[in-house]
């Protein structure tokens, strides 16, 4: 009977929030499939060609589940902050630097048994990460400077700190590649096969799932959750509760470095079992997408992850599959689709009024509501 | 010693150029009121576009035109879409340089058949300015802080950033002012963007901005939006800017530097002179509200 509980807690709010969450991203999809048939591309034969290359096979799907592995924790790392009211736009560089720190535990400590490996891989990773988004949390608190500055100094600081570490310190002599030494075995995360076939797909994806899983417990069932979401939602309050939003503030950036430092794992650990120059690929700031995407909820995030996954995967199969356009198709789906997020304002305006109480389709609905609340009753 | 001392100068005068012009542009934006992070995604379009249409044409001027033309309209477009959607400025801006890094590769292959440049320029359709970009934005900084302060444009300008009430209490539109300044300072980072593509380089390349629509926003911030206190600290970015290439390859003291630390000099100087100064007391009270 829970479901029937669900659908009968629908509010009319909530009907308006998903018209305009869904009508935002038709809007962008259909941005992105003018902007491809506006370069000779039939929009259809694209649509096919991304869908297809993203769930069309066991493979292609461990493919788009590979993907959004980093997506995932990036996605939560830039949900968690920006609930406190931050926007961490340096996932990027605490991604770059945490992913460095856990290969170069694994160079290092090279015969370390798994059992101590893993935990303590993902803690070194955290914690540089949780190091480099320090910095923007301090110039915040003691300096006023806005994160999003800060954050993306950061970044390019990553940028040529991490280019130092794996081109030169950490590098494979032998390698004609820019690339570090291989980590040891003990710090290898096994394949997930049995999904993704042919895939570089492996348990790090577990491991995010279960990070989703503890932060959607510890924001919406824990005290310091609610917490967090008071400085973010309603910072007078909260310092009138006698809770410090500097504090929290700077807790959250904390946290959501640490996620972002993990973030790396994924394409470190489970598969490459080394360090590439640019390894994050753009995973930090697609974070922000899927954050906005998934509404700033942890499952949300998972689902906007898994979406912009098959998005990532399906859009490389244009490279080859079309004449004029690129996998950077889907750079353009995530702007628009962050552009659509923040005219949700606008949007949720446009569908209150269509659906006010006084219209005629708001009667219909809020009638249409109340039948289906009645039937549920015993 | 004294050529080195010349070169280095004149290096830092090249380098500050495109810095100055998207930092006097985001500077009249953030005076009315429009946060703006989209600079960067601006300096792109318009080095893309600019070497775009010199390389059809093979023409500077039209290349020239063409960078302005472009930073000036998509200036309108961050500005319209973030005015009339009452977006938060700060996620569209995201949204307008993700935008950007998508929609130029696709654009470039689509005309060039690469998707990261667009074909090198021959000298002809390139400027051969020296420091005269340098020159015009001394000027420029000029002109603006005369006009911030002394013409109606200018005051109606701050009136959107600090109090947009008090603007419509005389009848005026602070929407209309605000995509109007978004319209200027798109025209104006995108004359950086033509220093980039036509002065600097010879075509467009992937990425190259490279962080400086960010750095003209630290400057901006640094300046405490103010045009001269800005246009030097655009001065120390690209002093730290053109040591980092000079410093490129050589060797301090018999140890060598290794490039990709070297390149991150700028932005370290960027974050050391941030923490010497508190910003928020300065920056425009109604900044990222929407109207």
């Amino acid at each position: 009977m829970k479901f029937r509980s669900v659908v009968q807690s629908i509010r009319a709010g909530d009907v308006i929030k998903g018209l305009s969450l869904g009508s935002g991203m038709l809007l962008a999809l259909f941005a992105v499939l003018g902007l491809a048939l506006l370069l000779g591309e039939n929009a259809f034969e694209v649509a096919r060609i991304i869908w297809l290359g993203a769930w069309g096979s066991s493979t292609a799907m461990g493919y788009s589940l590979y993907y959004a592995t980093p997506l995932i924790l990036t996605g939560l790392s830039v949900a968690w902050a920006m609930r406190v009211g931050l926007f961490n736009i340096g996932a990027e560089g605490q991604m770059t630097m945490g992913g460095i720190a856990m290969v170069a535990l694994g160079i290092l400590w090279k015969d370390l048994h798994p059992v101590l490996a893993w935990p303590l891989a993902l803690l070194v990773g955290a914690v540089v990460g949780a190091i480099w988004a320090a910095v923007p949390a301090w110039f915040k608190v003691r300096r006023g400077t806005h994160e999003v500055l800060v954050c993306i100094l950061m970044n390019f600081v990553a940028y040529g700190v991490g280019g130092y570490l794996i081109l030169h310190v950490l590098r494979n002599p032998e390698s004609q590649n820019p690339e570090t030494l291989e980590i040891g075995s003990g710090f290898h995360w096994p394949p997930l096969s049995w999904v993704g076939g042919q895939s570089p797909l492996n348990a790090t994806l577990l491991l995010a799932i279960v990070v989703i899983v503890v932060f959607a417990w510890l924001g919406a069932r824990t005290r310091f959750g609610l917490h967090q979401r008071w400085v973010g939602g309603a910072s007078e309050f909260a310092a009138r509760s006698g809770i410090s939003p500097q504090l929290h503030q700077v807790t959250a950036m904390l946290i959501s470095g640490a996620l972002a430092g993990i973030a790396g794992s994924s394409i470190l650990l489970g598969y490459l079992h080394k360090a590439r120059e640019g390894f994050a690929g753009g995973a930090g700031f697609i974070g922000i997408a899927v954050a906005l995407l998934g509404g700033l909820r942890p499952w949300g995030v998972l689902a906007a992850a898994i979406l912009f996954g098959g998005l990532q995967k399906g859009a490389i199969d244009l490279d080859l599959d079309t004449e004029k356009i690129s996998r950077d198709l889907a750079t353009v789906m995530q702007a628009m689709v962050v552009a659509a997020v923040a005219a949700l304002p606008i949007l949720n305006e446009f569908w209150s009024k269509r659906l006010d109480p006084s219209t005629t389709w708001g009667r219909r609905l809020h009638r249409y509501l109340d039948r289906i609340r009645q039937v549920g009753a015993p | 010693m004294m050529d080195w001392f010349i070169a280095y100068v004149e290096s830092v005068m090249r380098l500050a150029a495109p810095l100055m012009f998207a930092a006097m542009g985001g500077l009249i934006s953030e005076r009315a009121g429009l946060a703006n992070i989209a600079l960067e995604g601006k300096l792109l379009v318009s080095a893309f576009f600019a070497a775009a249409v010199a390389a059809w044409t093979g023409s500077a001027e039209l290349g020239l035109f063409a960078g302005i033309l472009s930073g000036a309209l998509s200036g309108w477009i961050f500005g319209a879409s973030t005015v009339w959607l009452k977006a938060d400025h700060i996620v569209m801006g995201t949204a307008f340089n993700l935008l950007v890094v998508g929609v130029i590769p696709t654009l470039g292959k689509a005309w060039f058949g690469s998707s990261g440049s667009t074909p090198a320029l021959g000298s002809e359709a390139r400027i051969q300015a020296g420091i005269g970009f340098f020159v015009a934005g001394v000027f420029l900084v000029f002109v603006l802080s005369e006009a911030l302060r002394r013409t109606r444009w200018g005051l109606r300008v701050h009136s959107a950033g600090e109090s947009p009430d008090a603007l419509l209490v005389q009848g005026v539109n602070p929407r209309r002012v605000r995509i109007g300044a978004a319209c200027v300072a798109g025209a104006l980072a995108g004359a950086g963007g033509v220093v980039l593509s036509l002065v600097q380089g010879s075509g467009y390349v992937r990425d190259m901005a490279g962080g400086r629509g960010y750095l003209a926003l630290a400057a901006i911030i640094f300046g405490a939006w103010k045009p001269f206190p800005t246009l030097i600290a655009c001065l120390i970015f690209a002093a730290a800017d053109s040591a980092q290439m000079l410093l490129q390859g050589k060797s301090i003291f018999d140890v060598s530097v290794p490039a990709s630390l070297i390149q991150t000099l700028p932005f370290l100087a960027t974050l050391a002179i941030l923490a010497l100064r508190r910003a928020r007391v300065s920056a425009p009270r109604a900044i990222n509200q929407a109207l």
